[in-house]
C-alpha cells in the first residue's frame, strides 16, 4: 500500500503544506447563521471546508467548532471508528508561515505538532477513494482545535469527547511523530503554574519574586520521588522579572508531574501544595497554583485487539514498534471505556522550531499505516474492553 | 480614480471569482483548450517543488485544469532540475531547446524557447520564486482567460492594493521599481498601460498568439516590452488583471533594482524609437555605473546591460513547422 500512496505524494504534500500554512491560533469567523461572531480556530475553518471539498459524505462542526467529517459505512448498525488530530500546532511562529519542499523532506513551523498529523487525517477521503477501501463501518474524521488556547491544553479534548454524541467502537488519534509509536497506556499528569506575586496587603520592600521562585524550585527538588511507580517532576517553564537593575515582581513557574499511578501523584500533589503553602506565608507573598492539565493513568492494555491491531500493522510495515504512556488526548477516550490507541505518521526532527521538518517517505508509510489500522479495526470486533 | 464603465473595473478580477475549478475545467473542455504551465528557473531549488506538488495536485491530479508543467532552467547550479523532475515536471535546459539558435542567458530567453517546448493553446508563466504558493496564482490567472472571451492576455497583481468597489484608494501597491519606474514611463508614454497595477510581476497567462508573435528581450525588460507589444497589436481590451492577494517572495537590494531600472529604461525606449512615439538624436550608453564605498572612498562599479531582443518565434521556422495552425500568421 505505500507506493500506490506515494503515487499520491503530491496530493498529500499539498495537504500538508496548505493545512499547515493556515495560522492555528484562534481567529473570529461570523457564523453562517448570523447569529454572531465567535472566536475560532481558522484552522479548523480550513480542515471543514477541505474536508468537504475532498468528499466527505457529511461535515459539520460540533458546539465548540471542532470540524468533523463523516464517511458513511456500508453497516449502518456499526459503530463508527473515529480517526482525529489535534490541529494546533505548539510552535507559533511571529509572522507568516512558510512551508518548504524538497525531495526528501517538507520543511516548516509547527510542521511535526500537528500539522502533518491533521493533513494525514485530512487526505484520508481522496486516499480512501483512490485506494479504493471502504468499510462497513462509519469513520468519522476531526480535526480538534483550540487545544493549546491559554495553556487549557487538553480541556477542550474532553469536550470534544464528551460533545460526540456517538460511542466509537475504536478511536485513533493521529500525530505527527514519531511514525512507530503506539500510546494504548496513559500517565497521571499534572501541569500547573506557580505565579508568584506582590502580595498588596504587605507593606514595606517585599522580596525578589524571583528569588521566592527560587525556593519553591529547591523545595520542589528536595521532594522525595518514589522510582517505583515511575514518578517524575520537572520545571519547564521559568519567567520573571522585567529589569536588570529592579526586583522581580512577578515570576512563574511552569512544572509537570507525571506519575504512572493515579494514588501517587495525588500524594505528591497535596505535597507540592503543602511546599506552596508554606512559601506563601513564611515570605508574605502570593502563591497561587493553577492546574492547566490534569489527567489519570489509564491503559486500554496490551493485548487489547485494539493495540495488537496497532502492532501488527507496523509488523507489517517492518517498523519496531514504540511503546510509551501517552500523556496527551489518549486519557479522554480511555477513561470513557473508549478503546484509542495514539500513532505517529512521520519521522522528523526539531518539532518546535522553525525549522520542523518530517521526512517524506516515512509519511507515505505512516499513512499507509493508519489506512491499515482502520481497516482492521472495521473488520475486527475491537469494541470489547479488557 | 475610476468611474463605473472603465476598463480599470471591467478587466480587474479578483482570483476568489474564479475559485469553482472546475466551473474553469468545464469551460476549458467546451472550448477544447489545453492550457501549459511554465516555471522559468535559475538556481530555484528551495521553492519549486513546493510549486511543482501544490499545482499538480489541485490543478491536475484534483482538477484537470492544467495538462503541462514545463520547468524551463537556464543553468541552475543547485538541485532544481533534479528536484522539478522528481516531482513530475519536465524539465529543459534552455540551451537545449533550439539549439541550432545561438543561445542567450536570461528569463526572457526561457519565457521565449518555451513556447516551443510547450503544447497549449493558453500559457501560463509563472515566476518559480515565490514561498507562498496557492493554487490560485494558476486558476485566478485562467480564469478570465477562460470565462470572458475578449480576454487573451491576463497579469497579476498583489496584497489588493486599491479597492474597486468604494470610494477609498489605498495606495497602489507596486514595488520600487515599478513605482518609481515603470509607471511613470507608462503615463508619459502609454497611459492606459499605467493601469496595471503591477506592470513587472512575473505571473501572467495568455493566449499563445499573444506570445508567439511578439518579441521577446532576454534579460530584464521582458514584461515591460511585452505589456507594450501585447497592448500595440491587441488593444487595453484584450488584456485583464486579477488580483492574487499575497505573494511572497525574496526582496532584492537597491543595488540590484538600480540595474533592473537601467535594464527595463533601455528597453523602454528601444520600443519607444521603434514604434515612432519617440526619436533619438544618438545611441543610448549600455554601461550602468553604480559605487561603492570600500575603505571609506567610493569606486564606480560597471555593469554593461546589453538589450538582446529575440524576435517573434513565430518568425522562426522550426517553430511554424511544430505549429502548423500558426504558421499562416503574421
Amino acid at each position: 500500500m505505500v507506493q500506490p500512496l506515494k503515487d499520491m505524494k503530491e496530493l498529500l504534500i499539498g495537504n500538508v503544506v496548505l493545512l499547515g500554512e493556515v495560522p492555528s491560533y484562534a481567529g473570529t469567523w461570523q457564523s453562517d447563521d448570523e447569529m454572531g461572531s465567535i472566536d475560532y480556530s481558522v484552522r479548523a475553518r480550513f480542515f471543514a471546508d477541505r474536508l468537504t471539498e475532498l468528499g466527505v459524505d457529511e461535515c459539520t462542526t460540533d458546539p465548540i467548532g471542532n470540524p468533523i467529517g463523516i464517511i458513511k459505512g456500508r453497516d449502518p448498525d456499526k459503530p463508527p471508528i473515529l480517526v482525529c488530530a489535534e490541529l494546533d500546532s505548539l510552535y507559533n511562529p511571529a509572522g507568516d508561515i512558510h512551508y518548504a519542499v524538497s525531495g526528501e523532506s517538507i520543511v516548516g513551523p509547527g510542521l511535526m505538532d500537528n500539522a502533518i498529523g491533521a493533513a494525514a487525517v485530512l487526505s484520508l477521503p481522496d486516499v480512501l477513494r483512490r485506494l479504493g477501501v471502504s468499510f462497513e463501518s462509519t469513520v468519522i474524521l476531526a480535526g480538534i482545535a483550540n487545544t493549546m488556547r491559554d495553556s487549557r491544553n487538553l480541556v477542550l479534548v474532553d469536550a470534544f469527547v464528551e460533545y460526540l454524541g456517538v460511542r466509537p467502537a475504536a478511536a485513533i488519534v493521529v500525530k505527527g511523530g514519531e511514525l512507530g509509536r503506539v500510546n494504548y497506556f496513559t500517565e497521571a499528569v499534572i501541569r500547573a503554574d506557580i505565579v508568584c506575586d506582590r502580595n498588596p496587603e504587605v507593606h514595606g520592600i517585599q522580596p525578589n519574586m524571583i528569588v521566592v521562585a527560587n525556593e519553591i524550585i529547591d523545595r520542589l527538588l528536595a521532594l522525595e520521588i518514589p522510582q517505583k511507580p515511575e514518578t517524575t517532576v520537572n520545571v519547564g517553564i521559568i519567567r520573571g522579572g522585567y529589569k536588570y537593575g529592579a526586583p522581580a515582581t512577578t515570576a512563574r513557574i511552569g512544572l509537570e508531574v507525571r506519575s504512572t499511578s493515579n494514588d501517587t501523584l495525588a500524594k505528591l500533589l497535596a505535597k507540592i501544595r503543602e511546599i506552596l503553602e508554606l512559601v506563601r506565608y513564611e515570605r508574605r507573598v502570593n502563591v497561587d497554583f493553577d492546574i492547566t492539565v490534569e489527567l489519570g493513568a489509564e491503559s486500554l492494555g496490551w493485548s487489547h485487539p485494539l493495540t495488537q491491531a496497532a502492532i501488527s500493522v507496523l509488523s507489517a510495515l517492518d517498523i519496531e514498534p514504540g511503546v510509551y504512556p501517552s500523556v496527551s488526548e489518549l486519557f479522554y477516550f480511555l477513561k470513557r471505556g473508549i478503546p484509542a490507541v495514539t500513532i505517529g505518521v512521520a519521522n522528523g526532527s526539531d518539532y518546535h522550531q522553525d525549522v520542523a521538518s518530517a521526512n517524506l517517505a516515512s509519511l507515505y508509510t505512516g499513512l499507509a499505516q493508519l489506512v491499515g489500522l482502520m481497516m482492521m479495526v472495521d473488520g475486527e470486533a475491537i469494541d470489547a474492553r479488557e | 480614480m475610476h468611474e463605473n464603465d472603465t476598463w480599470l473595473s471591467r478587466r480587474t478580477y479578483h482570483h476568489s471569482e474564479f475559485a469553482d475549478i472546475e466551473a474553469l475545467v468545464r469551460r476549458k473542455e467546451e472550448r477544447g483548450l489545453k492550457v501549459s504551465l511554465c516555471f522559468p528557473t535559475l538556481n530555484e531549488e528551495a521553492t519549486i517543488a513546493k510549486e511543482i506538488v501544490l499545482i499538480k495536485g489541485e490543478l491536475q491530479m484534483r482538477h484537470k485544469l492544467v495538462d503541462e508543467i514545463v520547468v524551463i532552467d537556464s543553468g541552475s547550479t543547485d538541485r532544481t532540475r533534479e528536484v522539478a523532475t522528481e516531482f513530475g515536471a519536465r524539465v529543459y535546459l534552455a540551451t537545449d531547446i533550439l539549439p541550432e539558435i545561438a543561445p542567450y542567458r536570461g528569463k526572457g530567453e526561457n519565457l521565449w524557447k518555451a513556447l516551443y517546448v510547450l503544447e497549449g493553446d493558453i500559457i501560463v508563466y509563472v515566476d518559480a520564486d515565490i514561498k507562498n504558493i496557492h493554487p490560485r496564482f494558476v486558476y485566478g490567472l485562467l480564469g478570465p482567460l477562460l470565462k470572458e472571451d475578449g480576454v487573451r492576455f491576463v497579469k497579476a497583481f498583489y496584497d489588493r492594493p486599491i479597492s474597486l468597489d468604494q470610494k477609498t484608494v489605498k495606495p497602489s501597491g507596486g514595488g520600487r521599481v515599478t513605482e518609481l519606474v515603470t509607471r511613470p514611463l507608462f503615463s508619459s508614454f502609454y497611459p492606459e498601460l499605467a493601469q496595471f497595477i503591477q506592470p513587472l510581476s512575473g505571473e501572467y497567462a495568455g493566449f499563445r498568439e499573444c506570445f508567439d508573435s511578439i518579441p521577446f528581450p532576454i534579460g530584464y525588460g521582458v514584461e515591460t516590452s511585452m505589456l507594450m507589444d501585447i497592448y500595440e497589436r491587441s488593444g487595453m481590451e484584450a488584456m485583464a488583471q486579477v488580483d492574487l492577494d499575497k505573494r511572497v517572495h525574496r526582496n532584492q537590494t537597491t543595488v540590484a533594482l538600480g540595474r533592473m531600472s537601467f535594464g527595463i529604461i533601455q528597453t523602454f525606449i528601444a520600443k519607444l524609437r521603434s514604434s515612432g512615439r519617440a526619436t533619438m538624436a544618438g545611441e543610448l550608453h549600455k554601461t550602468m555605473i553604480q559605487f561603492e564605498l570600500e575603505d571609506g572612498e567610493y569606486r564606480p562599479r560597471e555593469s554593461r546591460i546589453d538589450i538582446v531582443e529575440r524576435p517573434p518565434i513565430i518568425q522562426i521556422e522550426a517553430y511554424r513547422k511544430k505549429f502548423p495552425a500558426r504558421g499562416d500568421c503574421p
